[in-house]
């Protein structure tokens, strides 16, 4: 049996980028402090953030890529879980840009020719004078680094360890990022999607994506039953 | 307090300022309307703390000046059933307002003058002046596209964009957009974008005309106000980002055709009488020099309609909302429109053949 007519939706919804404005500080102040600040004069040249699945790591990256644009700086966001099995020429000429943000560290350690790129791309952009930040999902000295010279350079910058949000913090985020995408989320639906949902914050975030684009095409509000359905809970 | 004025001069006033009370409210105040008597001018205002409206008229003799608040739909229902030219008095006596025409009298209750609420002067940071015509014109072509009670906020309204030389309007409930622009003999840099909520808009297009009289905007941080001379509107604005039209307006459309106009809304409704009450979909199948319009429901009935067009390309099916079709047909103004399809699962736009000052966006239904 065909599914009953459906109207397909414009595509109005408002983006929700990864932005610091729609990342909830709670216990990270101080390390979101120090990113925005990264491309100041007198910014650190290089951080270091590590912290468990989910805590908002390459979100903190994307947001200070985000960032750097916004303030007419070049800016890359390097996700090596999606690009470590490339060979890394991208590091190649890296010193050009002024931001150069690597996520998911962990995925290319042990790789003698990404270990070493990455240690001359240390090298070259801290010379440049530009700046570097580097996520992971462990702390430099319990890192498995067979290149003890990067090991080494790891541990120069701030490391801060990204800590996770706790249910209440969760809930704000929650509703955070439907603020931003102009929806109004009641706080019993929040309750539910909290309590039923995922407990990963990243595919939190991707169900209130279905849930824009389905509440646009019916036109109807976040209640617990359309989002029951629509979600196929 | 006490004057007397014509039915006529205080009904048009009163209607619309009636319009803006709320039937249900937070503050019992807000049900009433303000009277304020000074020299030879009386003012009505009504508001819903969201939208206010203040209109002026004359009365034919004031006794005493003064001011008071009393239930708006009874005031006006009051003066509608009350013979035409009839002269009515106003007066308030001891806390009371006391209406005599003839041989009627009315005692309605008041409220204090020093409850009514006004709606904040923000400062105003740019001022012009518009057409009358125009910004009724931009409203009436695309406020039919605005969102009722959507949860993004956003919708529930519609943009009004101000650059130097050139007005737009925008509207989205997130099925269909409607943009429309004019040029305008303004000056506005940098140029202004604001989201004036529905009611607003609603209320505003009921004091414009069709003529070339200017309307002054004054537009401040949250506030937009409009004054036509007889009345002050304000309405508060609404904070936040309006999607970028410009994104959702179909590039590449390649099957293109064109219809008569009244023609093509006549097939549409009286297929739409056998599509599904509740989806409302009607299915267009496209060929060359012919559109065919089919419609069913539930109960198996079926309308099919054919309507001669000009199109020389490839065929296409593609289902929609016909009522969303149907609204486009209404607000287009030449006797011919153009539809601009790609494929069954995308925006479709309409317009003027060649482009007018009006774009519509229509997205398809799955059938």
């Amino acid at each position: 049996m065909s599914p009953g007519p459906a109207q397909l939706p414009l595509g109005v919804g408002l983006r929700d980028d990864a932005t610091f404005a729609n990342y909830l500080p709670s216990g990270n102040a101080t390390l979101v402090d120090r990113m925005r600040a990264q491309l100041d004069e007198a910014g650190e040249p290089f951080l270091f953030l590590w912290g468990g699945e989910g805590v908002g790591r390459s979100h903190l990256l994307q947001a200070a890529c985000h960032e750097a644009s916004d303030r007419d700086k070049r800016a890359l966001y390097l996700p090596l879980a999606e690009l470590g099995h490339f060979p890394p020429h991208m590091l190649e000429d890296i010193e050009r840009l002024d931001l150069v943000a690597i996520d998911d560290l962990e995925c290319v350690l042990g790789r003698k020719r990404w270990e070493e790129a990455l240690f001359h791309c240390f090298n070259r952009l801290r010379d440049a004078d530009k700046r570097l930040v580097i996520a992971a999902s462990a702390a430099p000295r319990q890192l498995d680094i067979r290149l003890a010279d990067l090991a080494s350079r790891l541990t120069w910058g701030m490391t801060f360890h990204v800590r996770p949000l706790d249910d209440d913090g969760r809930a704000d985020a929650l509703k955070l990022r439907a603020q931003v995408r102009g929806m109004q989320l009641p706080d019993e639906v929040v309750r539910y999607i909290l309590h039923r949902g995922p407990r990963r914050l990243g595919e939190l975030f991707e169900a209130l994506e279905t849930l824009d684009r389905a509440s646009l095409s019916a036109k109807r509000k976040l209640t617990i039953p359309f989002v029951k359905q629509a979600l196929g809970w | 307090m006490k004057f007397s004025i014509t039915r006529e001069a205080l009904l048009r006033p009163l209607a619309l300022v009636a319009g803006v009370v709320e039937r249900r409210q937070t503050l019992p105040v807000l049900s009433n309307v303000l009277l304020e008597v000074q020299d030879a001018q009386l003012s009505l205002t009504g508001t819903d703390l969201e939208v206010e409206l203040i209109g002026r008229t004359a009365p034919s003799q004031v006794d005493e000046p003064g001011s008071a608040t009393v239930p708006a739909r009874k005031l006006m229902d009051i003066c509608k059933s009350l013979p035409d030219q009839a002269e009515i008095s106003i007066s308030l006596e001891e806390g009371r307002a006391v209406l005599r025409s003839g041989r009627s009298r009315f005692t309605l209750s008041t409220l204090p003058v020093a409850e009514f609420p006004n709606i904040e002067d923000s400062q105003g940071s740019v001022e012009l002046s518009l057409p009358r015509g125009t910004l009724k014109h931009l409203i009436d072509a695309t406020s039919f596209a605005m969102a009722q009670q959507d949860v993004r906020y956003y919708l529930n309204g519609m943009l009004l964009e101000l650059r130097s030389n050139l007005v737009r309007t925008v509207a989205t409930d997130g099925h269909r957009l409607a943009v429309c622009s004019r040029p305008a003999d303004i000056e506005v840099e940098p140029a202004q974008k604001l989201i004036v909520p529905r009611k607003g808009v609603l209320e505003l297009v009921r004091l414009l005309d069709d003529s070339d009289e200017p309307v002054s905007l004054t537009l401040g941080a949250s506030h937009v106000r409009a004054h036509t001379g007889e009345f002050t509107f304000t309405s508060k604005l609404v904070d936040g980002k309006f999607p970028d039209y410009e994104r959702v307006v179909p590039k590449g459309g390649d099957k293109v055709f064109i219809a008569d106009r009244a023609e093509l809304r006549q097939v549409l409704s009286r297929t739409s009488i056998l599509s599904n009450e509740k989806y409302r979909g009607v299915r267009l199948q496209l060929d060359e020099g012919n559109l065919q319009v089919m419609a069913n429901n539930p109960e198996q009935e079926e309308a099919e309609e054919n309507i001669a067009i000009e199109y020389s390309g490839a065929g296409l099916e593609i289902g929609f909302n016909v009522s969303y079709l149907i609204d486009v047909l209404n607000v287009l103004g030449e006797d011919r429109v153009q539809m601009t399809l790609a494929d069954p699962n995308s925006s479709a736009l309409m317009e003027e053949p060649g482009g007018g000052d009006a774009m519509y966006v229509v997205m398809p239904m799955r059938l």
